[in-house]
Formats: structure tokens, C-alpha cells, sequence
């Protein structure tokens, strides 16, 4: 994945790594009136605590490659777009501690978020 | 079970390349570089590539030489703080950096170069030869001046350099280094001759 930078995205990157609180897709990946569009749905799910129901979840993932590829038909939309793609990547990060021999193998850990 | 890297045993698999330690002053890129190369190629043959000189007894196994063509095959060559010797775009002005970098692969010769921000090393040595970029810790007002192309990933390094200090608090945090091809996170063993004087090796150096 080609990825390219801009101030703004570069301000919501250091944020995010500063912060160390990964926004919601729809903040990272949508306009305020297209996250309208594509997330309001979700209210409800969440007001109820319903929003890791594996259907919900379902219904998301949907939403977000709507949202994807609307985003990414959009060009000034692409370098943010971009950045999201590579935060996914890093879902596949492992970390290795090689100063203690006799830790488990690489842990993946997207889910130590 | 031992742990495995596949950023550390990609590196230990390779005969030539470059290997760039990027990161703020002080957060362990040369210890962890020079570590690195003792855990992958402890036989190889060391020179440190130097104009400057200095007291290289210090980093046991070593040998300062102050031209490339003192460097024999199959070496491992070390440049501290590259950009005191090969200026950043400094291969527009000069050609013999670039004349010796594509030879490097012929000569089984690897390059292990440190660096403050890419932006300060000339791109040369990323452009020839298979680079791999091993980051350090970046402070926030570093990373604005870094080059745009390696500031998405020197960012992830941050991030994932915090995350994995967290995540084991006995580790000192500069063992930590992020190899963005690999996206791995690894915390490299400190070489046991390592020591306050190696990490301030230009302390008496006259500039």
C-alpha cells in the first residue's frame, strides 16, 4: 500500500499515537455527514450494549467497506483513507521480547488493544 | 521456546544490505545496532567507517578504518551518526557514496548505518541496495522534520514501541526497535561489553 501524508493527517496520526485511543471508523475514514449515513444506524445497538453482537459486528463491517470505498472514490479524502489502511496492518504486529529467552513465541496483539 | 523475530532472522539470513537505526538521540539506536550485529553475525569481520578518530578498543572485535576501500568482503560496516560522513543529499554533489553502495552486494559487504531522521541521511542509502529500516524512539518535534515517505511508519513505531513498554515494564524501553517491513516489535539483548563510554564515544572528539 503506497501511502502519502498531508499536515492534517499527520496532526490525527501523532494524536492517535500520543493518545494511544483508536478512533472509530467513523472518524477516521468519514466526513461528519457521511458518518451520518453510513453509522447512525449503530446508535440504538450501542445504547443498548448490543454493539459486539457478532450480527452488529457484521453489520458494521459492512458499513465500513461502504464507507471505504466511498472514501477512496473521494481524492482529498485518499491520504486519510491510506493511513486507516495501514493502522489495520498493524493489527499483524508482533512484538518479541528477545531479552527474556524463554518467552512464548511472537503474541500477536491486536487483541491487547 | 525460544522467542522468534522474523525482522531479526531475516537480517541474520543476509549476506549484503543496509541496515538504518533511525531514531532520537539516546534512545539506543547504536547499542541496539551494534548488538543486533552481534547476535546475528558474531564471526563476520567489524569496521567502524570513520573520519574522525577515536579509541575504538571500546567495541571489542572492531576496526576503525577511515576509507571504503580499506573495507575487505564479507565485512560489516559500522557509520555512527551517518550524516557527519555522507551529508544528506550529498550523493547529488559526490558520487563515490553511490559507487560504493552498489557494490556492496558483490563485496557480501553490510552497511549498518545510525541516524537522528532520514531527512539528515542521504536517500542513497536507501535507494541501491535491500534496506531495512530498524526505528527507535522518535520524539513528536523530530517526527515533524522527518522525511514525509517515513513519517507514517517512524509514527507506528512510536505507538508500538509505547504499547510493547507496556506491555513488558521490566524491558528497558530503549531495548525496544520497530522494523516497519516486518511489523515487528522487538526488544534486542544488550551486548555485554556495552557500556556509558560506547554510547558516548565522540565525548572527546574535537569538532
Amino acid at each position: 500500500m503506497n501511502i502519502s501524508t498531508d499536515l492534517e493527517t499527520d496532526r490525527l496520526l501523532s494524536m492517535r499515537a500520543a493518545a494511544h485511543i483508536p478512533f472509530p471508523p467513523e472518524i477516521s475514514l468519514a466526513e461528519p455527514r457521511d458518518s451520518r449515513a453510513y453509522f447512525a444506524w449503530m446508535f440504538p445497538y450501542r445504547l443498548l450494549g448490543l454493539d459486539s453482537h457478532p450480527v452488529v459486528q457484521f453489520m458494521q463491517g459492512i458499513g465500513r467497506e461502504r464507507m471505504m470505498a466511498s472514501a477512496v472514490s473521494k481524492a482529498e479524502h485518499l491520504d486519510r483513507v491510506s493511513h486507516y489502511g495501514s493502522w489495520l496492518g498493524d493489527e499483524h504486529v508482533s512484538i518479541v521480547d528477545l531479552t527474556h529467552p524463554t518467552m512464548d513465541d511472537g503474541e500477536e496483539v491486536g487483541d491487547m488493544l | 521456546m525460544n522467542p522468534r523475530s522474523k525482522a531479526v532472522d531475516y537480517i541474520r539470513d543476509m549476506e549484503h544490505g543496509i541496515i538504518i537505526a533511525v531514531g532520537s538521540g539516546k534512545q539506543g539506536k547504536s547499542c541496539s545496532l551494534h548488538s543486533l550485529i552481534a547476535m546475528c553475525w558474531p564471526e563476520r569481520p567489524k569496521y567502524m567507517l570513520d573520519t574522525l578518530s577515536y579509541d575504538v578498543s571500546i567495541f571489542p572485535g572492531y576496526t576503525l578504518v577511515s576509507k571504503t576501500s580499506d573495507i575487505p568482503v564479507n565485512a560489516i560496516v559500522v557509520i555512527e551518526d551517518v550524516n557527519r560522513i555522507f551529508q544528506s543529499r550529498g550523493s547529488s554533489k559526490r558520487t563515490d557514496l553511490q559507487g560504493w553502495l552498489s557494490i556492496i552486494s558483490h563485496k557480501s559487504i553490510v552497511v549498518a548505518i545510525t541516524t537522528q531522521n532520514l531527512a539528515d541521511t542521504d536517500i542513497a542509502f536507501l535507494r541501491s541496495q535491500d534496506a531495512v529500516i530498524m526505528c527507535k524512539y522518535m520524539h513528536q518535534e523530530d517526527l515533524q522534520f522527518e522525511r514525509p515517505e517515513f513519517r507514517p511508519s517512524q509514527s507506528s513505531a512510536n505507538y508500538w514501541i509505547d504499547i510493547a513498554n507496556r506491555r513488558f515494564p521490566d524491558v528497558d524501553r530503549r531495548a525496544w526497535c520497530y522494523f516497519p517491513r516486518f511489523e515487528d516489535c522487538v526488544a534486542i539483548p544488550k551486548v555485554d561489553w556495552w557500556s556509558y563510554r560506547n554510547s558516548h564515544m565522540f565525548r572527546e572528539v574535537v569538532v
